[in-house]
This record gives C-alpha cells, sequence and structure tokens, in this order.
C-alpha cells in the first residue's frame, strides 16, 4: 500500500475522533479533527493525482486507468475512472464542504456536523474497502490506459459534477436529520436552503454533461438510455426536484412539514440506494455499465439499511413535532399547483425506482427481469403532460391568453404538416408551446428560466427521439451514394490524417446547396482490444447531421498490366508507379548474362523505389522475379522491355483476391431539433444559477439587517 | 378538503394501476430457450457458436446461432441493425426480444466483450434499428 492508504487510514481516526467530540460538545476540538481529516483526505488525493500525472505504475489503480500514452490532461481525469477513484474524489468533495458548513448559524453547526461526520466516515469506511493505493505485485511496463470512451472533454467533468451533487445532497441530509433531532422542522430550511439548490444544480449539470457525451461519443445517436446509471442520479434529482417546490409550499404557505422531511431524507436515500445499485454488481447482467463488484455490496447494503432504519425511526420519534400546517385552499391557486407538482415528481422518481430496481424486485416471485424503455416513456408521458398542464396554469395572466391558444394550436398545427401524427406527441407538443407561451406573465427570472426549460427540453426530446430518421449506407470508394434526394454522400477515403492521429474516414457530403466534408473516427483500440466509432456531428439549430462509421474494408489491389515509357507515371488501383529509366546491373557484366532493372518510384516519392529486374541467363533463360512493391499488397514483375523505344511492360500482381473498390459502412442520422433539448437544459441551469444567486443576496440581505431571527422562530413555531 | 383529497386519490390510484399494467408489459424476464421458444417478451443469454454468424446484407439482418450456458440446447437468433462491434469475440450474449415461431427476434442485443476495463464498456449494449 501507497503513503495515501495509510493516510486514510490516519482519517478514518480523526474522523471518529471529530465525529466524538462533536458528541460530547468539544466543538473546537471537533472542528480541529474535521480539519486533520480534510487534509488528510486532501493529501490522499493529492498523492493519487501526483501517482497519475508521474504515471507511477507500480500503483494498480493508475496502472488500471493509465497509461503512457495518456495525455497529461486525461492522465489527471483518470483518476475518477474507476471505482476506487470515484469514491475517493466523493470523499474530497464532501469533506472540503465539510469545511464551508462551518461558516453556517451557531445554533445548527454541532447536529448538522454530527450527521455529517456519519456519511463521512461511511465513505471513508467504503474507500478503506477499495483502497486506491493498493501497490502491485509486479510492476507493468505500461498501464492498460484509459477507456477511449472517456478520452473525451465532457467525461472529464461529467463524473466530478456528479460527485459534487452527491456530496451536497449528504449535506442536504446531515439538515434535516439535524432538524429532526432538535425539533425544528421549521428554520432549517432557511439556513440550507441554498445547500439544496446547490446539490439540486451540480447533480443536475452532471446528469446533462453525461447525456451530452453519449451524444456525443457513442454513436448511437441518442443521449438518454434509461440505463441503470443513468437511472440512479436521475431519481435523486426528480426527488430533490420535488423537494423544492414542497420547500416553496412550506416556505410561503406554511404545508408540507412532513412531506419535506420525507422528500429530503429520501433524497439522500436514493442517492445510496444508486450507488448500491451500480457498485455492487447487483444488476450486472441488465446494465451496458454495470461496475463489477470489488466486495462492497454488503458494507453499501449495510449503509443503506442504517441510513434507512436510523432517519425512518428518527422521523417516526418525531412524529409529534411537525406543525399541522395551513390547509391548501382553491384548486388553481400556487400552493395547489405546487402541491400537484410535488406529487407528479414524486411518482415520476418512484416509476423511475420501480423501472430500475426491476431485477431486484422480480427476483422475490420468480426469476430476475428487467423492464424495457417503453415502461419509463409510457409512466412518464402521463405524468408530464400533467406537470406542463400545472406549468401553464401556474404562470397564467389573463392578457397572454390569447397567445398562448394560438400558439398551442400553432405550433401542433406545423408540427404535424412535418410529420408529427402522433396525438400523444401533438399533445405534449401544445402543453409545451402554451408553458413556454405563458411564461410571458411570470415575474421571477428563475422560474421562467427552470420552467421554459423544462418545456424546451421535452419539446426537443419529442422531436429529436421521435423524429430522427436513420440510414445506412455501404459505401464504396469515390462512388456516390443519394439520400432521400437531398444528400449526396461520397466516400474518399479512411486514413489517419497525421501517423499520431486515429483513422478517420473522408465523406463529402452535398446538401443540395454545398459541399462539406465531414470526418467520422473508427479506430481500433490496442490496449482495451475494441473497436471505437466516434461520430462526426454537424450542429445545426434545426437538424443535427450525424454520421459513424462502423465499418471500413480496404480495397483489393487489381493485377493488370502496365505499359510505360521513361518518365510516364500510371495508376492501377491504389499503386501509382513512375518509370524512372533503367538501371544495368555490372555484377553480370562479364559472363554471359545480362540483368537491366526498371527503376520505379512509388505512389510518387522518388524515395520509395522499387526496381524488378529483367535477367537473361545463358542458354536464353529469362528469370523474372517478382518484387514487393513497398506499401502496398502486391508484387510488380517486369515482363518484357524493349530497350529501342524505351517501353517497359509492367505485371502488377495482386496477393489478394478479387479487385474490389475500398467501402465503408456509414450510419447517417438526421437529428431534428436536439439543439432545444441543449438549450432548455442550459436554461435549467441558468435559472437555477440565478435563484442561488438571488438567495445569496437575500441571506446577505437579511444578516445586515439583523432582524432578531430567535423570536421570528418561536412566532412560526406557535403559528 | 375531502373531495379533493378522494379526487386525487383515485387519479393516483389509477396511475398506479396504469403503470403496473405497463411494468407487467415492459418486463422481460430471463429464460431458458425452451422456454423462449413458447414466446412472450424475453431475454435469453448464451454463448456464440463460433462461425455461426451470417450478416445478410440486403435485409441488414445479422443472423447468429446461440447456446445456452450449461445447457445443450442453441437457437438461432434474428437481429436487424447495426452489427455490433467485435461481436465474433463476445464472450456472452444477452438477447432481448421474443420468438417468431423460426428464429429468436432480437430487439436489443448485450454484448459482454473480453476487456481489461472494470468501468463501462465491458459490456455494449446494441438497440434495433427502426
Amino acid at each position: 500500500m501507497a503513503f495515501g492508504g495509510y493516510v486514510i487510514w490516519v482519517a478514518l481516526l480523526c474522523e471518529i475522533l471529530s465525529l466524538l467530540y462533536y458528541s460530547i460538545n468539544q466543538k473546537q476540538l471537533a472542528q480541529y479533527s474535521y480539519i486533520a481529516t480534510t487534509i488528510l483526505g486532501t493529501v490522499a488525493t493529492i498523492q493519487l493525482f501526483y501517482f497519475f500525472i508521474v504515471k507511477d505504475f507500480s500503483v494498480e489503480y493508475v496502472a488500471a486507468f493509465c497509461s503512457r500514452d495518456l495525455s497529461l490532461f486525461y492522465s489527471i481525469s483518470a483518476f475518477w475512472a474507476g471505482q476506487q477513484g470515484s469514491f475517493l474524489l466523493w470523499l474530497f468533495f464532501a469533506l472540503i464542504m465539510g469545511i464551508f458548513l462551518f461558516t453556517i448559524d451557531e445554533r445548527w453547526k454541532r447536529e448538522v456536523m454530527i450527521f455529517y461526520n456519519v456519511q463521512v466516515l461511511a465513505l471513508i469506511i467504503l474507500l478503506l474497502k477499495q483502497n486506491p493505493f493498493n501497490l502491485s505485485t509486479l510492476v507493468p511496463p505500461d498501464g492498460t490506459g484509459l477507456n477511449p470512451l472517456l478520452i473525451n472533454p465532457w467525461m472529464a467533468i461529467h463524473p466530478p459534477m456528479m460527485f459534487l451533487g452527491y456530496a451536497a445532497y449528504g449535506v442536504m441530509f446531515a439538515f434535516i436529520i439535524a432538524a429532526l433531532w432538535k425539533k425544528d422542522i421549521s428554520t432549517w430550511v432557511d439556513v440550507s436552503i441554498r445547500w439544496i439548490v446547490f446539490a439540486w444544480l451540480t447533480l443536475g449539470i452532471g446528469i446533462i454533461l453525461g447525456g451530452y457525451w453519449a451524444y456525443e461519443t457513442l454513436g448511437w445517436g441518442g443521449y438518454w438510455g434509461w440505463d441503470p446509471v443513468e437511472n440512479a442520479s436521475f431519481i435523486p434529482w426528480l426527488f430533490g426536484t420535488a423537494l423544492l417546490h414542497g420547500l416553496a409550499i412550506q416556505r410561503i404557505y406554511k404545508g408540507f412539514y412532513r412531506s419535506n422531511a420525507l422528500l429530503a431524507i429520501f433524497s439522500f436515500l436514493f442517492i445510496i440506494y444508486g450507488t448500491f445499485l451500480t457498485r455492487s454488481g447487483v444488476l450486472a447482467d441488465f446494465s451496458v455499465h454495470s461496475f463489477v463488484d470489488l466486495g462492497i455490496t454488503a458494507w453499501l447494503v449495510g449503509i443503506l439499511l442504517i441510513f434507512l432504519a436510523g432517519s425512518i425511526a428518527l422521523y417516526w420519534l418525531r412524529r409529534d413535532i411537525f406543525p399541522k400546517g395551513e390547509p391548501i385552499k382553491g384548486l388553481l391557486r400556487p400552493p395547489t399547483l405546487l402541491a400537484i407538482s410535488v406529487i407528479l415528481l414524486v411518482l415520476s422518481g418512484l416509476v423511475v425506482a420501480v423501472g430500475t430496481s426491476a431485477p431486484l424486485i422480480t427476483r422475490i416471485w420468480s426469476k430476475p427481469a428487467q423492464v424495457d424503455i417503453p415502461f419509463y416513456v409510457n409512466t412518464q408521458i402521463p405524468i408530464y403532460i400533467v406537470l406542463l398542464l400545472v406549468f401553464t396554469i401556474f404562470a397564467y395572466r389573463k392578457k397572454f391568453l390569447p397567445f398562448v391558444i394560438v400558439g398551442s394550436i400553432l405550433v401542433p398545427a406545423i408540427s404535424y404538416s412535418l410529420g408529427v401524427h402522433n396525438a400523444v406527441h401533438l399533445v405534449l407538443i401544445a402543453l409545451c408551446t402554451s408553458t413556454l407561451v405563458s411564461q410571458l406573465g411570470n415575474k421571477r427570472a428563475f422560474f421562467i428560466l427552470i420552467h421554459s426549460g423544462v418545456a424546451l427540453f421535452i419539446l426537443g426530446s419529442i422531436y429529436a427521439t421521435g423524429y430522427d430518421k436513420q440510414v445506412k449506407l455501404t459505401l464504396q470508394q469515390d462512388m456516390p451514394v443519394k439520400v432521400d434526394d437531398k444528400y449526396t454522400i461520397t466516400f474518399r477515403s479512411f486514413a489517419p490524417p497525421s501517423p499520431q492521429e486515429k483513422p478517420v474516414a473522408t465523406l463529402e457530403v452535398n446538401d443540395g446547396r454545398k459541399t462539406y466534408v465531414v470526418k467520422p473516427k473508427l479506430w481500433f483500440n490496442q490496449k482495451s482490444n475494441q473497436l471505437v466509432a466516434n461520430p462526426h456531428i454537424r450542429i445545426h439549430f434545426a437538424m443535427d447531421e450525424y454520421y459513424v462509421v462502423h465499418q471500413y474494408k480496404p480495397a483489393v489491389q487489381p493485377s493488370g498490366l502496365l505499359v510505360m515509357r521513361k518518365g510516364e507515371t500510371k495508376d492501377l488501383g491504389d499503386v501509382r508507379l513512375s518509370f524512372l529509366g533503367f538501371k544495368l546491373d555490372q555484377s553480370h557484366m562479364g559472363n554471359a548474362g545480362m540483368m537491366v532493372r526498371a527503376v520505379l518510384a512509388v505512389d510518387g516519392d522518388k524515395g520509395k523505389l522499387v526496381m524488378p529486374a529483367y535477367e537473361l541467363l545463358p542458354g536464353g533463360v529469362v528469370n523474372k522475379p517478382e518484387v514487393d512493391i513497398p506499401g502496398h499488397n502486391a508484387k510488380v514483375k517486369l515482363e518484357a522491355m524493349d530497350a529501342t523505344t524505351g517501353t517497359i511492360h509492367l505485371n502488377v500482381i495482386s496477393a489478394q483476391g478479387v479487385a474490389q473498390k475500398a467501402t465503408a459502412v456509414v450510419e447517417f442520422t438526421r437529428v431534428p431539433l436536439i439543439s432545444i433539448v441543449w438549450i432548455g437544459s442550459i436554461l435549467q441551469i441558468l435559472g437555477c444559477t440565478v435563484s442561488l444567486m438571488f438567495r445569496h443576496k437575500k441571506r446577505v440581505k437579511a444578516t445586515i439587517q439583523e432582524s432578531s431571527p430567535q423570536k421570528e422562530d418561536k412566532k412560526k413555531r406557535r403559528g | 378538503m375531502n373531495k379533493k383529497l378522494i379526487i386525487g386519490i383515485a387519479l393516483i390510484a389509477v396511475f398506479v394501476v396504469f403503470g403496473f399494467l405497463n411494468f407487467r408489459k415492459a418486463l422481460t424476464p430471463y429464460v431458458s430457450y425452451r422456454e423462449a421458444r413458447s414466446g412472450g417478451n424475453v431475454q435469453v443469454m448464451g454463448t456464440l457458436v463460433q462461425g455461426s454468424i451470417n450478416y445478410v446484407t440486403g435485409e441488414q439482418t445479422l443472423y447468429f446461432i446461440m447456446k445456452e450456458r450449461d445447457v445443450n440446447d442453441t437457437m438461432t437468433v434474428a437481429y436487424r441493425g447495426r452489427r455490433p462491434i467485435n461481436f465474433e469475440e463476445a464472450t456472452s450474449i444477452v438477447a432481448i426480444g421474443s420468438f417468431d415461431g423460426h428464429v429468436f427476434q432480437a430487439r436489443k442485443l448485450l454484448v459482454k466483450c473480453p476487456s481489461k476495463y472494470q468501468g463501462t464498456v465491458t459490456q455494449r449494449e446494441f438497440e434495433g434499428g427502426k
């Protein structure tokens, strides 16, 4: 074990000390111990980074994910390519975030830190069970290298975002448990709301980055596949969304106290549950991703059960502290609409959770089975139809009604004329439009951004996943192929642009107006034994063109005769020969025979010569040896020559069978309006960031004004 | 309030039933080849019979024979869509689809290839073309 491994053991001790000191209310000592844990965790993190930067393959984990040819940037990002490193990163973020927790209100600090420390402790234990600092017994000369699919800038920042989100969800959990412990169910929100928004924001960014990466790298033209790994982070995100709406009810309309407590608890429990699903190997036969079980399954189950039992027991013990809450009145008023949103979002989350857990659930009564994608799509659609309706009503203002009506008739009508004939899709399109248009009546910037972002996301998804057009083409070199009377695609070549780079297929595309070149990659990764097809995407607002090359068959060189004069250049298949002149072989002088060589330059390169000989042996025997043509799978033979005219007859002999042009199998997909999906995502992120800043400002103002918060608290609790 | 609650609960109940029916419908249990032949939306697992791969370009369909693990049973699988990369090297294949009376029509293939990675691509998923 490397130094970092021992550091984590010491960190464990410090962490336990911190927990103990907080428990006996020795805040100063506890804080010191926590800082010590953080420093140790940081040291371990830095050391692992260092091992990756210097490519120290004596560390097993580094050897598994790094290699000599990996650039510095990706060597660093290889840190979180595997399970051990990602747990260390998670721990690192959690520790740093804990330092920021020192700044919270003194009245909350002790309890929050206790329950936060419990999580940090669990993380350290998990990390010790799968230590990234184990040393190899035999140091390999080179590492296995980073999975080629992860060599992508989006994938380099996706995991850190996810783990930042996970760690922030932990803060939220610590707050709600502390609130239950302290029997103060009202004020915890004011102290923690920014943390909750931050957690929700980072997890959301992480999910979107993952989606964009999938679209850009994997070559299947989509961005979301309802895979357990994706779902595992989507469920807590949905619960977090529900919680934020529930908290709005709590803060403005004084209700939903119980539900919010449960939502906060379960948002975090679903993070652990997701970790269990994806890191334990229970879904090994059901997922594309599935991490291999590294022997932490039992620990994950144990931690999940402890957190579940502990928080539910505490909730039960505190069941009487919840204020009754004011009744929510009026069907179309904001509190009711918010309540409906919460219920819908919880339903959405639960449905995804049930679907993802299908192999575990079905195991109870029969063989484990998973559910297909249609399950998710069919069950989410009714939820989002109602949700979009709620969005529309929420922002509704009478003076904008005509716009809403016109918009939600016009956009589906246009879509219908463009080929969207599915009734459910048309309804969804109408509702997305009404949501968007009704935002005119909304006052808050972040509401407008987030809600129109969601509407755009759904709108884009309908077009992009429901109406993409895919064709698979087998293209012969230099033979144009027409697609839908609009595009003409010609496969020109397949080669690496430079010796260091990966091979790309060069396709010339004419879209009826202009001609351009696209270069999808297809390459074999020696280390992982995989063929990797990276798409080339031409991004347009209305429609992305998505090119993937799946297969390349090199040309089979034709055989044939070439008649050439001195100075001439001729092609046969891929072979280009230039006849430079004759060369008389001096060593044969004086013997009865003679030998003449034709000097030929290959592919126009005078440094690349081939010199087939014509040897006249005594007794009239002619020897015409076949010579390999450098760089080609063919030989050449000097069949005959005429010294007087300076003409030679060359026989080019292919080493392969029947001559054939090079072919490439290309998948060409037109993905309509996927741009809207990304724009919608960015709007949501922006909206969330705006709300975070807005809350920050408000908080600063509140601290300046110093309005005696304790009195207000008491009032709230009584009311 | 109560009226609203009842309507709400009724709606959620309807949704739960709807969800349950969809769950049942979308469920694809792992079954033996024998069970798969009796029909239904299922998934089967097995190994590739070497040399059995046949890609029919005209139909854009991949045919191959799969052998059931630990059982002396094989089944021909037809898969319309993109030919999985490195298919020949697959150590284990999961086909999701249904038996049409002649061959197993796979909608989706999950291919596990030998790989040194513990990470994401020890398996790859392939979705049938539209």
